[in-house]
């Protein structure tokens, strides 16, 4: 009995060691390249400190100073608006074009690829590309809208504080829309047709299709595209460095513009503001964590 | 039994191969470990230097002739050049580098030359290279890296600031290059019949308007000094200064002069310069780096270029002076001797003309002022060798972002040049609490 109970209590180490192994250097890579970082910058939120020489521990003090930083707060207004109208629009939209292109097009497979094809540009050369498009003096949109009439429409898209978000929220859903289409492509051939075919016997037919059976079963798809949209709404960085840098003034400064702007650029003169900059990353990390727990529990009450 | 059996030869196997498995990931994990940790100095007896910068249209590129002409004279050195494709590549990376304690021998220090030497970062090359070698130098230049009687950077490029122009286009509208920012908001309805933007400044991103309106401070004092004394916050100036205010109310009689194009907030360097090069606009205002630009943009594009406008007849072309691209020294550089040896070595006179000379770039020396061969940019030297050079690199906190978000607001209608002046220097004092 004695060995019988050894077999037992050994076991499990035997079992989970080629899942130990097999996992090892993911958590290795894992914490040495997302857990030091987080920890490390938990720690150096609360110094004063340029990324060189000693740091001055402040407490609180970059938390307590955000709250009175109009920068940051313009930061976080559009921080917010871009992740709410890009989340809301690139879950709506592909989903809308994925069910458009379930219908067997004859060039279906030809504009998938059209639209998944700015999914591959990377978001710097998007947004170089859309400030060319844009340029107030002979940019494409211009010479377009002068062509079939409409020059009165033009303006600086880009130079005007009030034209500038919404234009970056629509060049993100260009380069975002075929990556989620493709998703919802997928999840939409998972759907049985036995489903939909049982509900055509009943008499529903088209939006009710959609309304009781499609959308219903991309339910973990949407909750997924969710996540992903707020998470990259939550930092995003590049698209808007690239087509604004953030300007004008600070009209289209996202957290992540500031930050990056605060640790490497010149916001802050001669002395970057590591410290104060990773108090903003510990608010996008803290914000990210609550976003990520009311989706899932979102997605867990709708299990139950 | 016979399932038993085998059971047990298969997990015997198993286990055998787990093991190998194992042995095989620590043997190659230690492979790694051992490849990180070994030395990257070479051959025995090779010495390295570092040298990081951004400056690979400024004479640094990668493949820079200076690190295989400076290796042919010290066989026993090897200098390694690395050179990013923009700022926003280098500054993290130096940053990382910096905080490692990694800090390349030389390096392009940006914004901050003297904060990296007050923090021991970077060496005070005044004592180290000696006054009669930084007597070379613009003024100026060794101005902007100086603090407490120590400099922690010197000068690669200087830069000037001027007004260039299609002389064809001028033809066509009748003008000729404005003397004062008055005779520009005089002729700015004459050039708008003719269809075109009176003035193009690049203004995206917006510390643009900030390299713009700093030496509009200066020709409103008339003291090269006062910008860098309210920058720095010094002998009791601030940003409240009667010279800014009247500096942006200039700049705001320009805006409402109708000189600049309603897209202005929107205009990069390089759509700037798209816009002289495409005849849309009569005056680009920008930089000494745009002759570089335009020749591999535009080869044969028939241009000019003249002083900043003054402040008023008869009054200094101030304008925009200082190093844009400039060098550190390590203070902790293993090879302090062999880095010095390659500052002095790349900035032998003829050399650093004939390097600077290939890149279009403005020379840091005075000496090499002389040897400039663009005709542009030996035009836009002549303005510092006359000492009309004008600070306007901010350096002090909250200084550049608070002066380019008043003027962006300025721009846009939405305050006047007290409460912006007052703003900047609200700005200010909330960014020393960063």
């Amino acid at each position: 009995m004695p060995s019988t109970r050894r077999i037992i209590a050994r076991r499990p180490t035997r079992e989970f060691l080629p899942g130990i192994l097999f996992v090892l250097p993911a958590v290795i890579l894992f914490i040495a390249f997302v857990g030091y970082p987080l920890v490390s910058s938990l720690y150096y939120s609360l110094f004063s400190w340029a990324g060189y020489g000693v740091p001055e521990f402040i407490g609180f003090d970059n938390f307590v100073n955000l709250t009175q930083d109009p920068n940051f707060q313009s930061a976080v207004v559009v921080t917010v608006v871009y992740t709410v109208a890009t989340t809301i629009l690139q879950t709506i939209v592909p989903m809308l074009v994925a069910i458009l292109f379930m219908q067997k097009w004859r060039a279906g497979a030809l504009l998938r690829t059209m639209i998944f094809i700015p999914s591959v540009i990377s978001l710097t050369i998007t947004g170089l590309l859309w400030q060319l498009v844009l340029q107030p003096d002979g940019g494409l949109l211009e010479v377009l809208l002068n062509r079939v009439g409409l020059g009165g429409l033009s303006r600086p898209w880009l130079a005007d504080s009030t034209s500038v978000v919404p234009v970056l929220i629509i060049v993100s859903l260009w380069q975002s829309l075929g990556f989620f289409l493709v998703i919802y492509y997928a999840g939409l051939q998972g759907i049985d047709p036995e489903l939909y075919e049982a509900a055509r016997v009943d008499g529903a037919s088209g939006f009710r299709l959609m309304r009781y059976i499609t959308i219903p079963s991309l339910r973990s798809v949407t909750t997924l595209v969710i996540s992903l949209n707020l998470i990259n709404g939550l930092k995003v960085f590049d698209l808007i460095y690239a087509m604004t840098a953030g300007g004008p003034g600070t009209a289209s400064q996202s957290l992540g513009v500031y930050l990056y702007k605060l640790a490497f650029g010149s916001e802050n003169g001669a002395s970057a503001a590591f410290g104060y900059a990773d108090a903003i990353g510990v608010v996008m990390m803290i914000a990210a964590a609550i976003l990520f727990l009311v989706v899932s529990a979102l997605r867990r009450g709708r299990r139950a | 039994m016979k399932i038993s059996s085998t059971s047990s030869r298969a997990a015997g196997t198993r286990k055998k191969v787990l093991r190998r498995a194992v042995v095989a990931a620590i043997a190659m994990a230690s492979a790694v470990l051992l490849a990180a940790c070994s030395s990257t100095g070479g051959s025995s007896g090779t010495r390295t230097i570092s040298v990081w910068t951004w400056y690979g249209n400024q004479g640094m590129p990668n493949n820079t002739p200076l690190a295989a002409e400076f290796e042919k004279s010290h066989p026993d050195v090897k200098v390694n050049i690395r050179t990013f494709g923009s700022t926003t590549d280098y500054a993290p990376a130096l940053a990382a580098a910096v905080a490692a304690g990694k800090t390349p021998d030389i390096f392009g220090p940006s914004f901050s030359a003297i904060s990296y030497g007050q923090k021991g970062v970077a060496l005070d090359v005044k004592k180290a290279l000696g006054s009669d070698f930084l007597s070379q130098f613009f003024q100026a230049d060794n101005d902007q890296f100086s603090s407490g009687g120590k400099q922690y950077g010197i000068g690669w490029n200087a830069q000037s600031f001027g007004l260039f122009y299609d002389p064809a286009v001028l033809a066509k509208i009748g003008i000729q290059p404005p003397q004062t920012w008055d005779d520009l908001i005089a002729d700015a309805p004459k050039i708008r019949a003719a269809g075109y933007i009176p003035l193009t400044v690049p203004s995206s991103p917006s510390y643009g308007l900030a390299d713009f309106v700093g030496p509009l401070i200066t020709q409103a004092s008339n003291d090269p000094t006062l910008l860098l004394k309210i920058d720095s916050q010094e002998d009791g100036k601030s940003w409240k200064d009667p010279a800014v205010v009247a500096a942006l109310d200039k700049f705001q009689q320009l805006v409402k002069g109708g000189v600049f194009d309603s897209g202005l907030l929107a205009v990069t360097y390089s759509s700037a310069e798209q816009l002289l090069t495409t005849g849309k606009t009569a005056f680009l205002w920008d930089g000494s780096w745009v002759p570089a630009d335009l020749k591999a943009s535009s080869p044969n594009f028939k241009y000019d270029v003249a002083p900043n406008p003054a402040w008023k007849a008869g009054a200094k072309h101030w304008t925009g002076d200082q190093a844009g691209a400039s060098l550190s020294v390590s203070a902790t550089s293993a090879d302090m001797k062999d880095t010095l040896d390659f500052i002095k070595f790349i900035y032998q006179k003829d050399r650093y003309s004939s390097t600077l000379n290939a890149a279009q770039a403005m020379p840091a020396t005075e000496a090499a002022a002389a040897d400039v061969a663009d005709p542009h940019v030996k035009t836009m030297t002549s303005w510092l060798v006359d000492g009309l050079g004008a600070p306007h690199i901010l350096y002090g906190a909250g200084s550049e972002s608070g002066l380019s978000d008043v003027c962006v607001a300025i721009v846009e209608g939405k305050t006047t040049p007290v409460d912006a002046a007052a703003s900047i220097q609200a700005a200010v004092d909330k960014a020393k609490s960063k």
